[in-house]
């Protein structure tokens, strides 16, 4: 016995997927050579499941931001904001991530999960309670552990089971927040935040919506899923993350309420260093593409989604969704066939996800793609031609049991 | 051995069978039951009957939809039994 002990389960689970093949989570690339291609073991791969949705990883004006603000202003920040100070950049982001959604105030935090640690925890007070989606990322779990609040949960995209708990639970003393999210990463499912907004609101619960898989690659203008949806001025609270469509790291919370500003003492904030400048330049011209470019960026994102839905879906795929979305999800029947598939497909040069229980929802053993605004036509036929075969290989090897 | 001495693994035991909370629990935790436990008051959810912690939740979704009631997410960490779990929902049914 020792303090790794209660690790024994994984690592015994670890060792049966190595059996069948690679570490699917200990993946080293040697070298990235674009927004789409990745090198490992020599072996040159087709990326689809890295998050880049704008596929701006190389953009030269990104690229050029960043190594700027290395030269300008050094490498990192060495300490929180509240000890160093605030460099330009943090407060020039903040400032134009409010213009650009309408808000009155935006703290920028060093990581996507230390947005909603943060953000959602210094929200929660001892007499509040919150509200949260069942398939919440694992950061919404999190910073309600360690907010004060009482938390309940609720059905996932189930705006009627919303209002039904908000309804039975006896109303707190302090206040209400219903956190959900815009498309979630798993399933690349999309919330119902038209009705959810009016549950939550009906109920006087103010509402949280992370927009990290969906900021930049949904709405006319990229401002995310609610802009789609309509509601982007009722949302309380909307958080985001720079690691995924902007391209760099570190993420952001965003409130139409200026009191917002006070939540500069949360822990997550105060007590961890600032993002690099570099980070933070490459974010902010990141976002400047987005705002000039007007939506144009994500049309081919969504073309390329459309592609890769109706391929799979097509050759009777189990697709997560009911809808195209730029993450798509293939169900596989149990997590050794997941694994063997995951390992066919990186041996034909496909790089996907592979997503197993608990990190799913339902328990379900996934093969998660994300697509790029960067992948070609021709990207995506490569990518169905794997499935394909791997589909083949599946059907011959049923019929010799 | 008494009940009380017993190790964390499963014994069939099916004390208190006759309170209806304690069987529809039994039955709720049917299908996470994949192994056919023989579920007592001394079963430990999680360890005994291999449910994650994400399923956990899950069922307690299902209990709060049987009860009508509200089970704050702060106190499944403190459920490690059969038994707990009952007691808690007698003790939310009270309050």
């Amino acid at each position: 016995m020792s303090i790794f002990s209660k690790y024994d389960p994984i690592l015994e689970r670890l060792g049966r997927v190595m059996e069948i093949g690679r570490n699917p989570v200990g993946m080293q690339f040697d070298e990235i050579l674009s927004a789409t291609r990745g090198i490992v073991d020599g072996k040159e791969l087709l990326l689809v499941g890295t998050n880049n949705y704008l596929g701006l990883t190389f953009d030269e004006a990104c690229v050029t931001a960043a190594k700027d603000a290395i030269d300008a202003h050094g490498t990192g920040t060495t300490g929180s904001r509240q000890a160093n100070g605030n460099y330009i950049e943090h407060v020039k982001l903040e400032q134009s991530l409010s213009k650009f959604l309408g808000m009155a105030s935006t703290i920028v935090f060093s990581t996507g999960y230390q947005t909603n640690l943060a953000a959602i925890s210094a929200l929660g007070g001892p007499t509040d309670q919150i509200f949260i989606d069942a398939d919440s990322h694992a950061c919404i779990y999190d910073a309600c552990r360690l907010s004060t609040a009482t938390t309940v949960r609720f059905r996932h995209n189930n705006p009627a089971d919303l209002d039904k708990r908000l309804e039975r639970t006896e109303k707190p003393e302090g206040d209400r927040l219903v956190v959900v999210e815009g498309m979630y990463s798993m399933f690349g499912d999309l919330a119902p935040l038209d009705e959810l907004t009016e549950v939550a609101h009906r109920h006087g619960a103010m509402i949280y919506v992370d927009e990290a898989h969906s900021f930049g690659s949904f709405g006319p203008t990229g401002r995310g899923w609610a802009e789609e949806q309509g509601v982007l001025d009722q949302v309380d609270f909307y958080a985001g993350t720079f690691s995924k469509s902007l391209a760099s790291i570190g993420g952001f919370c965003s409130s139409k309420h200026p009191q917002f500003e006070l939540l500069r003492v949360a822990r997550p904030y105060m007590f961890t260093a600032s993002p690099s400048p570099s980070a933070i330049a490459s974010a902010q011209a990141a976002l400047d593409r987005i705002i000039s470019d007007k939506g144009e960026l994500h049309k081919n994102l969504w073309a390329r989604a459309e592609q890769l839905y109706n391929g799979l879906a097509e050759m009777g795929f189990d697709l997560a969704a009911d809808h195209p979305s730029p993450v798509i999800a293939v169900r596989r029947p149990d997590e050794p066939t997941a694994v063997r598939d995951w390992n066919t497909l990186f041996n034909r040069g496909v790089y996907v996800n592979l997503a197993v229980p608990p990190a799913t929802p339902g328990g379900v053993s996934l093969l998660r793609i994300s697509l790029s605004a960067a992948h070609t036509e021709a990207d995506i036929d490569e990518v169905l031609a794997v499935f394909r075969s791997v589909a083949s290989d599946n059907a011959a090897g049923a019929a010799a049991e | 051995m008494k009940p009380s001495d017993a190790p964390s693994t499963v014994t069939p035991i099916t004390s208190g069978s006759d309170d209806p909370i304690f069987q529809k629990v039994c039955a709720l935790l049917g299908p996470y039951n994949r192994n056919n436990v023989a579920i007592t008051r001394q079963t430990v959810i999680v360890s005994d009957l291999e449910v994650d912690s994400v399923a956990v939740f899950d069922l307690i979704m299902e209990v709060e939809d049987s009860y009508d009631i509200t089970f704050p997410m702060e106190t499944v960490s403190e459920m490690k039994s059969v038994g707990d779990l009952v007691g808690t929902i007698q003790t939310l049914r009270q309050s």
